[in-house]
Parts: C-alpha cells; structure tokens; sequence
C-alpha cells in the first residue's frame, strides 16, 4: 500500500480521487490548497505519489510543484497533474517536473491506470511516516 | 563696348563722384531685387546723362537675357548712341545695362568708358546680393511652409512622433509621443525634465543602449514594425511597435532620427485578458463536468456492492454540480446577451414563491454544511410579472454566492420585505463581507472583492448579469455590508408592472 498525497480545491473531485485512490488499495491524504500542502510536505515524510490539480488559489499545482522539485527528498516524487484549464503557456510547469498529466473532465480507468504506472515499484508497502496529518 | 558717354556731371549738376558714391549708398540700402533693378537702372541713366535705359538679366541657366526694367522706349525717343554696360561679378555676367543716348558722340574718353564700367560693377554688386537675399527669403519661407506642413502632420497622426538630433538631443514629439512615453514636460516640483524611458524587449528584458530605437536610428538603420516595452519614470509600462530611419547631412552623417511608434498595450492586454477569460472558462466550466463525471463513474462501478446511502449521496452530488454547470453556462449566456445589449426577458404572470423555492432546491447546495432560513410567508403570494427562468438565475446566484463566500456553520438567509409597489429579496449571509469600497464593484463582470484568501471559484459574471436582470425587470439589485460582517444582497422586484401584481 503506497500513500498518495492528493491536492484539490475542488471537493467533488477531492473525494473522487480519494475514492479512487482507496479503491486501488492506497492511503489517500486529501489537502485542499496548495499552502496548506506545502507546509505538509515540509514536515511529513515524503508520499510515494502526488494528485496535484493545476488551478488553486494562493499557492497554485505549479508553485507546488516547483517548491517539491527544489525541495531535497521531493525531487524524484511523482507528480500526476490534474488540470481543467488548456496545458499551455508561461502559466504551465515544465515538461519533465512531473509524470503525467490528465485534463478534466478525466475516466476513472485513466486515473487508476496512471497511479499503477506512476507509483514507484517499490511503493506497495506504507513508508513508516513521522508527523503525519 | 560704349559709344557714348557722357560722365562730366549728371542730371542735378552734381559731380561724377559725388553723384556715383550717392548711387552706391542708395543701392547697399535696398535689398529687394526690384528695387535694385530700378535704381540701377535710373542711376546709371542719371549719372551717364543718357535719354532711356533698360536693364535685362540672364535667365536662369539658359542664359538667354530678358528685360527687367525700362525708362521708356529709345526708338520713340529717336535715339541713336547705346552705351552697353556689362553687369558682371568676378568672371560671371549677370546681365547688361543699355543707356540710349539721342546724341552720339563716336569717341568717348577712356575715363568715361571706365566710369560706365564702375557703375555697372556696382550696379551687379547690388543685383547679386538682391538675388541671393531674395533666394534666402524663398528658402527660408520654404523651409518654414516645410515646417509648418511637418507640425501640423505629426500633431494630427494618431502615432507616437519623436525628431532627435545627431546627438541623440530629442529636438521635436508630438502630443502622441509625450503620452506613450510619459515625458510631458518639466517636473512640476523639480523644474527638471524627466527621464528618458528606459527600453525594454518584448522578453522584458532590458534593451542594450545601441539597440534602443534611438541608437538603433542613429547608427544609421531603417527600422519597420519592432516591437518594445518602454518603462516610463513613473513606473509604468507601454508596449509599442516602432519604426524609424534617418536623414543625412550633405557629408552623409545622420543629421536627424525620426521614429514613429505606436501604443498597443490596450491590444496586447486584451490578448492576455482572452487567454486568461479562456483558461478560467474552460477551468470553471470543466471542474463541475469532472466533478459530475467521475462521481457517475464511481457509483457505475460500485452500486451493485455499494450501501444505498452512498449511491444517493453521490448521485446528489453530481446533480449538483450539473446544476452548477447549468448556472454556469446561464451565466455565460446572459453575460452575452447583456455585453451584446440585448437581453431578452419572456415575461409571464408568476408566483415570487415559486421562483424562490425552485431556486433553493437547485442551487442551495450550502445546507448540509450551512445553516439556511428560509423566511417567505406564504400570505400574501407576491405575484409579478417577470421571467421565470432569469429571476430563479438572479436568486439562484445570490444563494450560491452567500454559500461560496460564508465558512461552514455559517448561516445563510433568505427573508422578504413588502414596499409600496415593490418586494425586496434579501440573501444575508455571515462570510467576510465586502470592503464597504468594492461594494459597487462586484457587479462588474470578472470581478473578485480583494479580501478574499485565494480564488473562491466561478467566473464572476453572476452578479453582473443578474443586476441586468433585474434593472431589466424595472428593479434593482445592490449589496450591503451586514454590521457585524456578512453582506446582504438585495433584489428589489416592482409590483405594478402590467401583470395582476400584489394580490392582497
């Protein structure tokens, strides 16, 4: 069992990832901006993967993903990032600071089959996590 | 060359040398080349003791010689002697003068040849300085016509002008140029001149001080349709598309750089505001799709294992956000119409009650997490006339915003007041309230109050369409600050429209 940290303003969706998440047999952490992710990234050891939706007031998915690839221990973290708005522009991270990409409105199989081949092989077990939400 | 001469007095009895240095005087004192002409002509007559003269002049480069001036005809006058005295300047003759004569003498002295010659010098001194002095008056009423014309151009074009020296020196900017750049005279505290604007790439970046247009100019490139950002002193900046070239001195130096350019920040941020109006639509509209969507999926996947209690919960959510979509794009639509001016109303007797119960149950979304009071008696029924489906919009989005913008546990209600002719709807809520000074600002479309902590979702075009609506309708709709935080927002809808009104 791997733990997937999921960041998602939007609480619909959040509880959609979630499901989808437990479905696959893993922990999901659902945090709701990109602030309060930031600071739980900073004192949790790091997830074997991340939900990260784009468009988020405040800190926003690429100020996150920025912070995480700048951030020893969260360089290598895969990213799946989940976005509404059109993947292009200034506005956008760099290809290559995540993994995969899925534009809503998204298919569930799609997400499923994007954390199998996202997660770590060696994440199937729950890391031992200090400081957990 | 003369035939008859006659220089021991002139006309008035004065001496030769008297008369001669009195014709010099009067030839230095006038520069206009008529008058020159005239008194040479007079002068050379008088002082020769001759009936008639006439001046003529070489044309042009075709020197051929055409008369300027004539005391009167030699042939009636039956002369019968011509001195011909050649007007010439260094080694260029620049005319004759004829003095006729009715008696001939066949051999004049020397001493009057050489008077004769004397004053013809004179005579072409004066005639040369006239005709560059006249040539100067042309130039310069031509340069200044030039000038004027070149004024009066740059001041009307809608383009940004400036002239600069070899030097760099700005010399000439039209009113356009003083704008774009910001430099629209002495600082009024310092009395000093403001900066140039710096330069920058359409990158941002800083512009080196040879590849400003200026530097660019003056180097000596013709420059067409470029584009920078000038930063003015005060900060701000302006993208521009210039274009300039020089003009040369004579020795080939740039003499002047002229750039013309052009203000399109208005276009470039009407560029990035589509952008951005495009990214939040598709974002807005396709996070309730997503939301909708993948909640459907889940219960196609799980109802036949899943507790019924979980079907419904989800099923429930995704109608709401359908209903959100739906308020979306109604939303969208309206907002359309209204920036088009032609919002359509279908009016129709109808039950205020109605309007407000159906848009409680589609767009109070908020009640699980929200207290909601709900306080419309019954008696009496508010009748009006009205359009149905915009007015549930107007009220659906009053709900909508009063749950978006109030925490969890806060309290959202929905209360009626009965005025003469007129019912007021008031949606309070207990959120962070709006700065008493953005509360006309909200029903701009695209708007957010700055309060906010992060962006609270949705296009910000629902207050902006449903005051359309309702001024559409004859009413109003305006927001309020709540003492003690929270806003109202209140829709005043008129009784006496042509329907039955207020049954009482």
């Amino acid at each position: 069992m791997a733990r997937i940290l999921i960041v998602e303003d939007e609480p619909s969706i959040g509880l959609i990832l979630s499901e989808v998440v437990r479905g696959e047999g893993h922990e999901a952490v659902l945090l709701a901006n990109g602030a309060v992710a930031r600071e739980w990234l900073s004192r949790s050891a790091a997830p074997d993967l991340v939900l990260l939706d784009l468009f988020m007031p405040g800190v926003n998915g690429r100020e996150l993903l920025s912070f995480m690839r700048s951030t020893p221990g969260l360089q290598t973290t895969p990213v799946i990032l989940i976005t509404g708005a059109v993947p292009s522009g200034a506005s956008f991270p760099p290809p290559g600071s995540y993994q995969s990409l899925l534009t809503k409105p998204f298919n569930l199989c799609d997400l499923a089959t994007a954390i199998r081949d996202c997660l770590p092989p060696g994440a199937r077990s729950l890391p031992e996590a200090a400081g957990r939400d | 060359m003369s035939q008859c001469l006659k220089p021991t007095t002139n006309h008035n009895g004065s001496p030769p040398a008297e008369a001669f240095a009195a014709l010099v005087m009067r030839l230095n004192a006038v520069t206009a080349l008529s008058e020159v002409i005239e008194l040479s002509v007079h002068g050379a007559m008088d002082l020769l003791q001759g009936d008639a003269a006439s001046l003529w002049l070489t044309d042009g480069d075709s020197r051929q010689l055409s008369c300027r001036y004539q005391t009167d005809d030699p042939v009636r006058l039956r002369c019968s002697g011509t001195a011909i005295l050649p007007l010439k300047v260094g080694c260029v003759v620049l005319g004759v003068i004829h003095v006729h004569f009715r008696a001939r003498d066949p051999h004049p002295a020397p001493e009057a040849i050489a008077y004769g010659e004397a004053i013809a010098c004179q005579c072409a001194l004066a005639v040369e300085r006239a005709t560059l002095y006249e040539q100067e008056r042309a130039a310069r009423s031509e340069a200044e016509a030039r000038a004027e014309h070149f004024q009066t151009l740059i001041s009307i074009i809608s383009d940004g002008v400036t002239v600069v020296d070899g030097r760099g020196e700005v010399i000439l900017r039209n009113q356009r140029s003083a704008e774009i750049t910001g430099v629209t005279g002495p600082d009024p505290v310092s009395g000093e001149e403001y900066p140039c604007p710096s330069v920058l790439g359409p990158d941002g970046e800083p512009v080196a001080a040879d590849q400003t247009p200026v530097g660019r100019v003056l180097r000596g490139d013709t420059v067409r349709d470029e584009e920078i950002i000038i930063r003015r002193h005060d900060g701000s900046e302006r993208s521009v598309i210039w274009s300039g070239g020089a003009v040369r001195d004579a020795s080939g130096a740039v003499a002047l750089a002229i750039i013309s350019f052009r203000d399109v920040t208005g276009e470039r941020q009407l560029e990035m505001a589509k952008d951005q109006v495009m990214q939040v639509l598709a974002h807005e509209l396709r996070n309730p799709l997503a939301a909708a969507s993948g909640l459907i999926q889940l219960v196609a996947e799980r109802y036949r294992t899943a507790d019924p209690g979980w079907v419904e919960e989800h099923l429930r959510l995704a109608g709401l956000e359908l209903a959100r979509l739906d308020g979306l794009t109604n939303d969208i639509l309206a907002g359309y119409q209204v920036s088009q001016g032609r919002l359509l109303l279908t009016l129709q007797p109808l039950d205020l009650a109605d309007v407000v119960q159906k848009a409680a149950a589609q767009y109070g979304w908020g009640a699980p997490t929200h207290r909601f009071i709900v306080e419309f008696p019954a008696e009496p029924p508010i009748r009006l006339n009205g359009d149905a489906r915009l007015l549930t919009q107007v009220v659906g989005n009053l709900l909508s915003n009063a749950f978006k913008y109030t925490p969890p546990e806060g309290t959202v209600r929905l209360c009626r007041t009965l005025e003469p002719g007129a019912v007021v709807l008031r949606v309070e809520d207990s959120g962070v309230g709006i700065p008493q000074d953005q509360l006309e600002g909200v029903f701009r479309g695209f708007y957010r109050a700055t309060n906010l902590q992060g962006r609270p979702g949705g296009l910000g075009l629902g207050l902006y369409v449903s005051r359309h609506i309702a001024r559409s309708h004859g009413g109003d709709l305006w927001a309020e600050s709540r003492p003690g935080g929270g806003t109202a927002m209140c829709l005043r809808l008129p009784l006496d429209g042509p329907g039955p009104g207020l049954a009482t």
